[in-house]
């Protein structure tokens, strides 16, 4: 029956693996998106300023990197990759589930978060050009919580037991 | 190895000295003079008038430089000149550059033709926008056989137009049955029907009406004469005419690359020029004589004095800056911690008040970086990789100091790599089939260990920056400050952590951690309202005082992302492995490796290497900063020209 697949471990789990890609992946399109469009405007004056603006840019696409990272891991644990997938029961299924959720929630939002910063950080550039690491350090201080997330992830998959 | 020592001097000469004398202090480029305020003018010095105005001389100084970068940036483009990755100054005896200056009038005219020659390219490109809309107006027409210009002759009146298309023409020609009169088309297109209508005299009125219930309008040609056929080759004739005389231009402009460094030095020579004048804005002075005061290191006073003695008559005074007093900053470090200057001045010149934080910081960043890039090949990349751009590009300032910087700290990931068995990722292992390469313990498979490192190397981090606190401290004399506001603190975490993870060891550790965790609570309560005067204040801000706890612990938790970026590298090196692999053994396999490993490992060595940067950046200026430095200082702005292309020899 078509319920019993849903409550299938290995189903849960790569749905996990599937959010922590998707969600991550999600939130960091729409971060870099939101800086191509300011360092376009930009790029447009200013063509030379290119490099920078490129850097800025990619700030908010290390969250869709962190989503990656999760998701192959907890593909590796559970021998997707090796071609032999793990038996799992529901509860560990729905734990998998459980230890995507902190970089999928908080990777896509933060993405987002990250990425209006970084968009503005392109009107540092604009203005004072010297000043781009600052520009920079103030997009990587949200990023601080997408790394927390990851760590969360990581450590609640340490922790659950895959025979 | 520290913020440099600074005198302060005041000074008096004779204003027949004071153009020599800028020229000299330009020249020596390590005295920084300090203006006077307008007040200290008139209130202090009562007699002492500010120097005379010199904004109009500055203003064209400043016009005369943006022309020469103008001029500088045309040439450049007009010859193609390629620009290196990163730009260096050229090296340029001081001869060199006097013989070169002494006489500017041809490098300004040099200058005039390059700058007009660029204007009347500007003009004749906006000439030859224009050709092309007027081209544009005589295409549809080029099938038209008769002069344009004429609009009746003796007995005739013309007319050329256009009407929409989706008026019916068939219509409009069978109005004008029978009169003397036609109406042809030209041309059609999408839109419109391009059409001449020509009537006799007599019957004109009939024939316009027509064309004006057909909503026709007239197109008219302005100055031009002839058959559009005509027009047009003339036009076409006149573009490529203007096309030449800009291809001509702009060979004369490529010419002048041989003038560059001449045109680069006059920029640098007004540069020069322009520094001079703001310090001339400093001095003040009578009739007969000045004065100037300001700063400069302390090693450099003897011999700076002394040259200025040597060559005027002056007087002057001058002291090392008090402890407590106001001065620029100039750091000095060795070769090892100097690179690392970055990072502080990133976020903040030291103020007078700080020690330099450079060398404490410059361990701690080093093992971070490496920490958080932890691979090997990916060090030794970085490592080799900068050491050529310098080595090639011979950077200054800022992006030398980056570079350095990146090759020092390559050092500390190849050495984090080995402990972890980072090479490119897994690639060893995954080729060969090894276990593990790791000379510690590999992250990925007991990450909770890496933690708990990650927190003691925080805590570490933070008791050095608690530590230079209490430096500064003693330093000023407040020894009870150091004890109560440091060292407590010390005795409390150490001592949580012991009770935390003592019983490991012993009992008695854990014991000796209770007692200190206690010492230490009591001890906060008890000095941390020292302040306050009423007792239940003293009491109450010494147990709030406690709550800091809560901010040591999330600064602890915030080393996690040493684990964190570390296993991003890692994993991320592994995933671009496992794709690069999923090809086999064929051949298509190992091409499909190849170029998968190369462009995985190059965008993840670029990703990890920003992550790395920032993130041990943050933990400094927020972790380790926030525990004592004050910042906001000024730094030492000697009068000297910015030089932009030349760098004298000395």
């Amino acid at each position: 029956m078509w319920y019993e697949a849903i409550f299938n471990g290995a189903f849960l789990a790569i749905l996990g693996a599937g959010l922590a890609v998707g969600m991550s992946g999600i939130g960091s399109a729409k971060g870099v998106g939101i800086v191509g469009q300011a360092a376009a405007g930009l790029i447009s004056e200013e063509p030379e300023r290119f490099g920078q603006a490129l850097i800025l840019q990619l700030l908010p696409g290390t969250q869709g990197l962190y989503g990656l990272l999760v998701g192959f891991l907890m593909l590796n644990k559970i021998g997707v990759l090796s071609g032999h997938i793990a038996h799992l029961t529901t509860m560990q299924g729905f734990m998998f589930l459980a230890c995507a959720l902190p970089i999928a929630i908080v990777g896509y939002a933060s993405a987002i978060a990250q990425g209006k910063v970084a968009a503005n950080g392109i009107g540092i550039i604009a203005k004072k050009p010297a000043e781009l690491t600052k520009g920079i350090l103030f997009s990587a201080m949200v990023e601080t919580y997408a790394v927390l997330a990851l760590l969360a992830s990581i450590l609640i998959m340490n922790g659950i037991a895959v025979a | 190895m520290a913020i440099v020592k600074m005198n302060k001097f005041s000074l008096v000469g004779f204003n027949n000295d004071k153009k020599a004398l800028v020229d000299l202090l330009e020249k020596m480029g390590v005295v920084e003079l300090k203006g006077f305020s307008d007040t200290e003018l008139t209130e202090e010095f009562e007699s002492l008038l500010k120097s005379e105005n010199d904004d109009d001389n500055l203003q064209q100084l400043e016009q005369e430089l943006k022309r020469a970068s103008a001029a500088v940036k045309i040439v450049d483009e007009a010859a193609q000149i390629k620009k290196p990755l990163f730009f260096s100054r050229r090296t340029v005896s001081r001869d060199e550059y006097d013989k070169q200056l002494s006489n500017v009038s041809e490098t300004k005219e040099i200058l005039d033709k390059v700058l007009a020659a660029n204007d009347t390219i500007g003009a004749l490109t906006s000439e030859i926008n224009k050709l092309k809309s007027d081209e544009l107006k005589f295409i549809p027409w080029q099938n038209l056989g008769f002069d344009i210009s004429v609009s009746q002759t003796e007995f005739s009146q013309i007319a050329v137009g256009t009407i929409s298309v989706k008026k019916d023409f068939e219509q409009l020609k069978s109005k004008i049955e029978g009169v003397a009169g036609v109406i042809e088309t030209v041309n059609t297109d999408k839109t419109q029907r391009y059409i001449y209508a020509a009537a006799h005299n007599d019957d004109a009125d009939t024939v316009f009406q027509a064309l004006s219930d057909a909503d026709f309008s007239q197109t008219t040609f302005g100055e031009y004469r002839g058959t559009p056929g005509d027009i047009l080759k003339s036009i076409q004739k006149e573009k490529d005419d203007k096309y030449s005389q800009i291809e001509k231009l702009k060979k004369e402009l490529a010419a002048f690359a041989k003038q560059i460094h001449t045109l680069e030095m006059y920029h640098d020579y007004l540069t020069e020029l322009i520094a001079k004048s703001n310090a001339y804005d400093k001095f003040a002075h009578t009739e007969s004589a000045f004065l100037i005061r300001g700063y400069l290191p302390s090693d450099a006073a003897d011999e700076v004095f002394k040259k200025i003695g040597e060559r005027f008559d002056v007087y002057f005074e001058t002291q090392p800056c008090g402890d407590d007093e106001d001065h620029p900053i100039l750091l000095k470090n060795n070769k090892l911690v100097s690179p690392f200057e970055t990072v502080t001045e990133t976020y903040s010149i030291p103020s007078y008040q700080d020690v330099d934080p450079n060398a404490v910081m410059m361990p701690f960043y080093f093992l971070f970086f490496g920490l958080m890039l932890s691979d090997a090949a990916y060090g030794i990349l970085l490592s080799i990789g900068s050491w050529i751009l310098l080595k090639k590009y011979h950077p200054e300032g800022t992006s030398s100091k980056m570079l350095k910087m990146f090759c020092i700290c390559g050092v500390s990931t190849v050495f984090w790599g080995i402990m972890f068995g980072g090479w490119f990722g897994d690639i060893i292992p995954a080729l060969t089939g090894v276990e593990s390469i790791a000379l510690w313990f590999d992250p990925i498979k007991d990450p909770m260990k890496l933690l708990l490192w990650s927190f003691g190397f925080g805590i570490v981090h933070m008791f050095a920056g608690l530590g230079v606190k209490a430096y500064m401290l003693i330093k000023k004399g407040k020894w009870l400050d150091a004890v109560f506001d440091i060292g407590l603190w010390y005795l409390l975490i150490l001592g949580i952590i012991m009770l935390l993870f003592g019983s490991s060891i012993g009992e008695g550790v854990k014991k000796t951690g209770l007692y200190a965790t206690v010492a230490g609570v009591v001890g906060l309560i008890l000095t941390q309202g020292r302040a306050e005067k009423k007792i239940y204040m003293k009491l109450f801000k010494g147990v709030a005082s406690l709550y800091d706890i809560v901010g040591y612990m999330s600064d602890v938790l915030s080393y996690s992302r040493l684990l964190a970026l570390g296993l991003a590298t890692g994993v991320i090196a592994s995933v671009m492995n496992t794709m690069g692999l999923l090809g086999g053994k064929s051949f298509f396999g190992m091409v499909l490796f190849a170029v998968v490993f190369i462009v995985g490992h190059v965008f993840n060595l670029a990703v990890s290497l920003l992550s790395a940067y920032v993130h041990t950046s943050r933990l400094q200026y927020v972790e380790f900063f926030g525990k004592f430095y004050i910042g906001g200082g000024k730094l030492f702005a000697p009068v000297k020209a910015d030089r932009k292309y030349t760098r004298l020899q000395r």
